[in-house]
């Protein structure tokens, strides 16, 4: 009797394409705060690693993320959320945004969760598509060489939109 | 005989002398009382005629108009009722009538009597009008007053919760396609056993996911053998990822992730992918008879 738990979903030994009707999601990140692109991120690497076909669309101050110069410096903002344990008057201070962010760091270095240029990293090495926005590049002025060299392309939202056919489209 | 006789004529002339006396008495008593009396019927007369004067009888006979209208409105059943709640009238009159409810009552009339000459207030009069303790101290008798009708009225017009009956075999059954609602998608149930059921294959035990109990118990013909089974051909890279998994959970007493296993045992993340496809993390640990990995990264 062959092991009782190789069900239709376990994959192939040659690491062909899975098959029609396989999970697909499409991530947009359209926010570069280290705790609006962690989320992003994480999700799309647990969808990986639970065998599910995962693309990332990096607009707007996503790019950030994406982006070589920036993706070490992301911040947490603590103004304007309700839910920050730093009260606004205060958040608002200078140099406020930068003690939020290291202790913040701190905890997430703690938890053992990777830096986002790593977390880039992983996703793209776990075969995860990342795209920039075409229109956000123009916007922010930034070219192909300012960005991760993970990033698989620059495309636009129409052809995001084709190359994830079939996935469950995931705004964050 | 004669004694006899003599001795009932002193009896009755003893009761005659009696009698006598007390009709002298009592028509002393007319004779001297009769002025008296006519005072008195005097005074009596001019006080009716003062009530009169004054109203009284008019107010009586109102109230009789007053009463009769009672008993036209107020048929017996009222009556019953009310004496159910007579206690909560007698409560309320009373407090309405301690002096300080009087004394309020009576500020407040004087302050409505002359409203006439208050100015009109804006929102930024009422700001600062704000700051007089007295109107702190009013506005917060004011509010506690709102807050005791919000209650009362509340306790009377907050709806009943209604629960669903429990069905009896709603917990032992499972569901059918009736207690579904027809909005919600049924979703397709898990292929996979439960995890907590307990699978036996080759003498050895397993969890509903097909993970090994007892991590102890692993070896590498088994390994290989659960490997074939999840369509898996063990070359020396998956056994170095095997070996590391499991040194790494003996060590920690944790199951690494992909993370952990790709940079611990030199593969790499992209190679971890290839040799243990689509769900490296979970198959690794599978082969490698440790419990599923619990991480997110």
């Amino acid at each position: 009797m062959s092991f009782p738990f190789a069900n239709p979903k376990t994959p192939t030994a040659d690491g062909s394409p899975a098959p029609a009707g396989t999970r697909k999601i499409a991530l947009v990140c359209a926010k570069g705060g280290l705790d609006e692109c962690l989320p992003v991120l994480i999700m799309a690497n647990a969808a990986r690693m639970t065998g599910i076909e995962c693309s990332v669309f990096f607009t707007f101050y996503g790019l950030d993320v994406i982006t070589d110069s920036r993706v070490d410096h992301l911040h947490v903002n603590f103004l304007g959320n309700p839910m920050s344990p730093m009260p606004n008057m205060i958040a608002g201070l200078p140099g406020m945004e930068a003690l939020g962010t290291s202790f913040m760091q701190k905890k997430i270095d703690e938890l053992d969760i990777p830096r986002p240029r790593e977390m880039v990293h992983m996703l793209s090495e776990s075969g995860c598509d990342l795209y920039a926005c075409e229109l956000a590049m123009k916007m922010f002025e930034r070219t192909k060489e300012d960005l991760l060299p993970e990033v698989a392309d620059v495309i636009t939202a129409t052809d995001f939109f084709e190359r994830t056919h079939g996935a469950d489209i995931i705004f964050v | 005989m004669d004694a006899e006789l003599k001795a009932r004529l002193d009896a009755i002339d003893a009761k005659l002398d009696y009698i006598v006396a007390r009709q002298e008495y009592t028509e002393d008593f007319i004779r001297e009382m009769t002025p008296v009396a006519r005072e008195a019927m005097n005074a009596m007369a001019a006080k009716l005629s003062t009530w009169e004067e004054r109203g009284y009888f008019a107010i009586a006979g109102e109230l009789g108009g007053l009463l009769d209208k009672l008993s036209e409105a107020y048929g017996p059943e009222d009556v019953h009722e009310l004496s159910g709640s007579i206690v909560a009238i007698l409560d309320t009159a009373r407090n309405l009538t301690q002096p300080d409810m009087l004394e309020l009552a009576n500020e407040a009339g004087d302050v409505l009597h002359d409203a006439e000459n208050v100015k009109p207030v804006g929102p930024f009069s009422a700001m600062s009008a704000a700051r007089d303790a007295d109107v702190q101290r009013g506005m917060g008798v004011a509010l506690e007053l709102l807050r005791h009708l919000g209650r009362a009225q509340g306790s009377k017009a907050r709806p009943e919760v209604r629960r669903p009956a429990p069905k009896a075999q709603a917990s032992a059954a499972p569901m059918s396609e009736d207690d579904v609602p027809a909005v919600c998608p049924v979703p397709t149930p898990a292929p996979t056993p439960p995890a907590d059921e307990i699978v036996e294959w080759e003498g050895h035990r397993f969890n509903g996911e097909g993970f090994l109990l007892d991590p102890s118990a692993w070896n590498e013909e088994l390994a290989a053998k659960m490997a074939g089974g999840l369509g898996l051909e063990l070359t020396g890279e998956h056994w170095q990822v095997l070996k590391y998994a499991r040194q790494d959970y003996l060590a920690t007493g944790s199951s690494p992730n992909v993370r952990r296993i790709a940079s611990g045992s030199g593969v790499g993340i992209r190679r971890m992918y290839e040799l243990f496809p689509k769900t490296p993390g979970k198959s690794a640990a599978m082969v490698a008879g440790i419990p599923k990995p619990a991480g997110c990264v």
